[in-house]
């Protein structure tokens, strides 16, 4: 099963990807901030994260541009905002994510692209 | 309720809490960047969270809040009190909207037109504080993130789309509109007639609300022209989803606007109505031409039109139109024209707007010529070379495009080498996916991992970027969005920068030997990107416990207690009956351990119950500023103890007595700043809550330095009110003067203001402090200040009680209300009038049986030396004896309120299990009189 690290400061947020991840499959686990993913990366492997940007402690910029600089494989990452500007989406492909996605996320919107970088995509 | 609901409740509730703090406390740091990063963040994360339901009215709010809060984050607003203010207010809103979403149980609140229009007004205000140069910016900003438009997650696809777009999607729909029909309408028009485009798309789901869009379309007065449609094209008869409704109704008609959205107001939102206008008819249709001699007729056309010559313009268009066959689209051009050079030879534009449609059909390099109806599945199919790259799939081709793009990227950060790494995992993803179909996945994945290979030796992006190039570009020509320049820019720049790109590989290699200062990295990070850091906050490490499974608890440690009492009499019957002193004495060993833990058990659970008196002070100071202002009042809140705990009932009812005094305080005993001065004080009035412990009670006291009680003036309105009469005005000391204040009916405001005088008066507050055991108690002096004394328990879940015996039965008394017991001599009883009273050191004291006051037909026994057990109770100050036959021990019970109709009796405060199983009936001394 493959796994996913949804990183997100809100409760709600974590349960609503939570319930849509798990419902098509997928093995959830969650981090409330960059650095408690900074964690959770140590003690396992992900096939795919979805970040936040705004998190206390460490936000998702944050969190990205340390994952990519871990010795370990690197996986996809989709950083979901609510920033529609092309200065944020810039900033989120810089830091290493691999999609922008804009809040808020329908099941039907957010699992072909979480399928697509897991290579499990196919057409409908 | 679904739990995410529950969930995005309470953390709502929280964060507006927060939210709230974070506001009061910027009001004394204005200047606090962390204290501004985090509100920022409160808000935003509470925006973020109601986007997972429907609630349009609170996202539009909040949106506005946190645009507003960025603004003054960065510096291009200042932050003010009034700011604050509408902040607040803000919050207040979102609160009545969770209020009203918790009650209904549901996400989706059904629409209510003084809500959006508050949430409208609301917004609106706190845009007002942008600075000018923002203001249209916010609004426009709002309305696109409105969760009423399109959902936003295909940004590159809609959101980018202009308004234009829209525009020439309506008129290739009225393209397919008969010409005849739309000539027809053209001359109505000009006549003065009105017609309305009506374009009704029903939602998917609508069968399953009980719409029947076919009927409400047929139910329409008879139409102009009407057509039906199919919104995507129709699935594989063996996928069709015959539930599933992607019709699009489309028709003219004469009928008025009003009338329409009256027809339609049950599907607001998925209609458009549309005034036609002139300009919108005039669309030539017709097969393409061929050989006709447009590319003359344009250039002739466009200088008569200039020069105004209409006669020689019209003959060029009838001899073009004679050209030309019926059916060709530049024949129906020239009837246009014909028509439009008849009925509006002075509207130069229209025949000029006609005229430029025409030259770009004609011109097969125009690229924007518009589409016509049909043509645009066509396009797709037809216009890129590859059939099949339109059918990869709006996911892939999004996450294709944005590798593209991460690729183009000229930056050389630590973390190139992993973001490399991850564009070619993602890639490798999304051609995974392509695989079945066999397109070159097997070729394309071996040259793929050279590429990532090379781009990590060389630090540089472009082996990938020129594999995605040569792999992807089927695919990535599919994709429309207007970013698809980038790889077309990161190619051009490519010899130049891999060029240099091997010397710098070196030392880039290396940056996976420090994953330890990743999060050290992260914070040095620009600024620019990095900017929520600073925005710490702290998380509580505590769970929420619904307060019925506390209670439950505490119910069931109450049990057990009892039945734990049961111990010691089964002891006593091994014991006694059954003669085995053995076990009697190992029963009553594990009594005393059982004993110990339930003890325990219970302080565990009363630690639980207990609360911070924070809870219930946390909203006096926004109370306090809020009324302070209101009443152009100056005051200084003090608040002390706020960590002094007690019993969550306690402090509950704690809220409402305090939120009154605290008003009365302000409203009526401190003075205007000018008053202030004139009597000598300081402009500011100083109001004090501080709360600590005193044994086993609470005791919170409010202080303000105001203008004090006037005995006098309590007497006289006392008197006027008809509370007192002329007897009591005369013996009445200063004090219990003061104390009428408590009396029922008593209000001392001249007039009933608009804060404390709702005609709830002090006497509510006594009682309400009575009800949790609590008493009050209130000291004046006039023009110095006021002090209320609250004393309450720390709990009331274990009340200790005197058993005592009337009439046979045992009762027990609150020990709280008991002042002292005594044995008075029968002789010593003095008969005044019918009243029974005695001498209690020097003060007279009244008497009263209580077999008596509860109704029991029986004398009070006195003991052996005719001595009387008086129970001395304290009622309100005031003392009174009561005779009963004996006073027993006084034990530790778990009260319980009567039930149902027995909750009436008001001479009983309650009843609790003893440990022999029986019932004790718990007075209430109050009650009885």
């Amino acid at each position: 099963m493959k796994r996913i690290l949804v990183i997100d400061d809100a409760a709600t947020v974590r349960l609503y990807h939570r319930e849509i991840l798990e419902n098509a499959g997928f093995d959830v686990s969650e981090a409330i901030n960059g650095l408690e993913a900074l964690e959770k990366i140590e003690e396992a492997t992900f096939d795919l994260y979805l970040v936040d940007i705004n998190m206390p402690k460490l936000d998702g910029y944050g969190f990205l541009r340390a994952l990519r600089q871990r010795p370990i494989p690197q996986a996809p990452a989709i950083m979901i905002s609510t920033e529609s500007s092309a200065n944020d989406r810039q900033a989120a492909l810089v830091a290493g994510a691999n999609l922008y996605i804009l809040k808020p996320i329908k099941p039907e919107q957010l699992l072909p692209h979480v399928r697509g970088l897991l290579g499990e995509w196919q057409q409908p | 309720m679904n739990p995410l609901l529950d969930q995005f409740l309470s953390e709502s509730r929280d964060a507006i809490q927060a939210i709230g703090e974070k506001l009061l406390q910027l009001e004394t740091a204005p200047d606090d960047q962390a204290l501004m990063g985090e509100l920022f963040r409160l808000v935003h994360t509470l925006k973020g969270n109601s986007g997972l339901f429907d609630l349009p009215e609170m996202i539009r709010v909040l949106h506005a809040a946190e645009d507003l809060m960025d603004t003054v984050r960065a510096g291009r607003a200042t932050y003010s009190q009034a700011l604050a203010d509408q902040l607040l207010e803000a919050m207040d809103f979102v609160s009545a909207v969770l209020d009203e979403i918790q009650q209904a149980e549901t996400d989706s609140l059904p629409a209510n037109a003084e809500r959006s229009a508050a949430a409208v007004d609301l917004a609106q205000a706190l845009r007002q504080f942008k600075p000018e140069t923002e203001r249209s910016e916010a609004a426009g900003a709002a309305a696109a993130s409105a969760p009423t438009t399109e959902p936003a997650t295909e940004p590159s696809a809609e959101s980018a789309a202009p308004r234009a777009a829209a525009d020439a999607e309506r008129m290739t729909a009225l393209a397919r509109v008969p010409e005849a029909v739309r000539m027809d309408l053209y001359q109505r028009i000009i006549a003065g007639e009105q017609f309305f485009w009506v374009c009704y798309e029903p939602e998917e789901e609508c069968f399953y609300k009980g719409e029947d869009p076919f009927f409400q379309m047929i139910q329409l007065a008879p139409p102009c022209w009407r057509a039906l449609s199919a919104r995507e094209p129709w699935p594989e008869p063996e996928s069709l989803d015959a539930y599933r409704c992607i019709l699009r109704f489309e028709c003219i008609t004469a009928m008025d606007e009003a009338g329409l959205s009256e027809h339609f107001r049950y599907v607001p939102d998925q209609v458009e109505i549309r005034l036609l206008a002139l300009d919108d008819l005039p669309i030539p249709t017709g097969a393409e031409h061929d050989g006709v001699p447009v590319a003359d007729y344009l250039h002739s056309a466009t200088e008569q039109l200039q020069q105004g010559d209409l006669p020689s313009l019209i003959q060029s268009s009838h001899l073009l139109q004679e050209l030309a066959a019926p059916e060709l689209r530049i024949a129906s051009a020239m009837r246009w024209m014909l028509l439009l050079l008849e009925t509006r030879p002075d509207d130069r534009a229209l025949q000029q707007a006609l005229l430029e449609h025409i030259r770009q059909q004609d011109d097969p390099t125009a690229a924007s010529a518009p589409p016509t109806p049909n043509s645009r599945a066509a396009a797709a199919t037809q216009a890129t070379p590859q059939a099949t790259s339109a059918a990869i799939g709006e996911p892939l081709a999004g996450i294709l495009q944005t590798q593209a793009e991460i690729l183009a990227l000229e930056d050389q950060p630590d973390w190139l080498q992993g973001r490399l790494r991850a564009v070619a995992a993602s890639l490798q993803a999304a051609f995974a996916c392509l695989g079945e179909d066999g397109r070159g996945e097997d070729a394309a994945r071996p040259a793929l991992e050279t590429a990532l290979q090379q781009s990590l030796e060389q630090d540089s992006p472009h082996p990938l970027s020129d594999w995605l190039e040569v792999w992807g570009a089927p695919y990535l020509a599919a994709a429309s969005e207007p970013t698809a320049s980038a790889p077309d820019a990161a190619s051009a720049a490519a010899p130049a920068t891999s060029a240099a790109a091997p010397e710098t590989a070196p030392e880039r290699t290396a940056s996976s030997e420090a994953p330890a200062e990743a999060p050290a990295n992260a914070q040095a990070a620009p600024r620019k990107f990095g900017r929520r850091l600073e925005d710490s906050y702290a998380a509580p490490s505590a769970i929420k416990v619904d307060q019925a499974k506390i209670d439950r608890m505490m119910n069931l440690i109450g049990e057990m207690i009892v039945a734990k009492n049961a111990l010691p009499y089964l002891a006593a019957r091994a014991e006694k009956v059954f003669g085995v002193r053995d076990l009697a004495r190992e029963i009553k060993g594990q009594y005393g351990t059982i004993h110990r833990i339930a003890d325990e058990m219970q302080d565990a659970i009363m630690q639980i119950r207990l609360l911070p008196v924070s809870f219930v002070f946390q909203r006096f100071p926004r109370l306090v500023r809020d009324t302070a202002h209101k009443l152009g009042k100056e005051v200084h809140l003090v608040m002390e103890g706020e960590s002094t705990e007690a019993d969550k009932n306690v402090i509950e009812s704690l809220a409402d007595p305090l939120v009154h005094i605290i008003r009365n305080s302000l409203d009526h005993g401190l003075e205007t700043a000018e008053e202030r001065r004139a009597a000598g004080k300081p402009a500011t009035g100083q109001l004090s809550i501080r709360a600590r412990s005193e044994s086993d009670r609470v005791v919170i006291e409010i202080a303000d330095d105001g203008r004090g009680i006037d005995p006098e003036t309590m007497r006289r309105k006392a008197y006027e009110k008809g509370i007192i009469d002329e007897q009591t005005l005369e013996r009445l000391s200063d004090q219990e003067a003061v104390n009428l204040v408590f009396a029922a009916g008593f209000s001392t405001a001249a007039a009933v203001s608009d804060l404390s005088g709702r005609g709830v008066g002090m006497d509510v507050v006594r009682n309400a402090v009575a009800q949790v055991n609590g008493s009050i108690d209130l000291k004046s002096e006039p023009s110095k200040g006021t002090r209320l004394r609250l004393s309450l328990p720390l709990s009331m879940a274990v009340s200790n009680v005197m058993i005592i015996q009337s009439a046979g039965q045992r009762f027990g008394v609150s020990m709280d209300a008991v002042a002292e017991t005594v044995r008075v001599p029968g002789s010593s009883i003095q008969q005044i009038k019918q009243q029974k009273t005695t001498v209690l050191r020097g003060r007279v004291m009244p008497l009263m049986d209580l077999n008596d006051l509860l109704g029991l037909d029986q004398p009070q026994v006195a003991n052996d030396d005719q001595e009387f057990a008086v129970l001395v109770v304290r009622i309100d100050n005031d003392y009174l004896g009561i005779i009963v036959d004996d006073c027993l021990e006084t034990v530790d019970i778990i009260l319980k309120p009567l039930a149902g109709f027995l909750g009436n009796l008001k001479s009983y405060a309650g009843s609790a299990l003893l440990g022999d199983g029986s019932v004790l009936l718990v007075i209430n001394p109050r009650g009885l009189l």
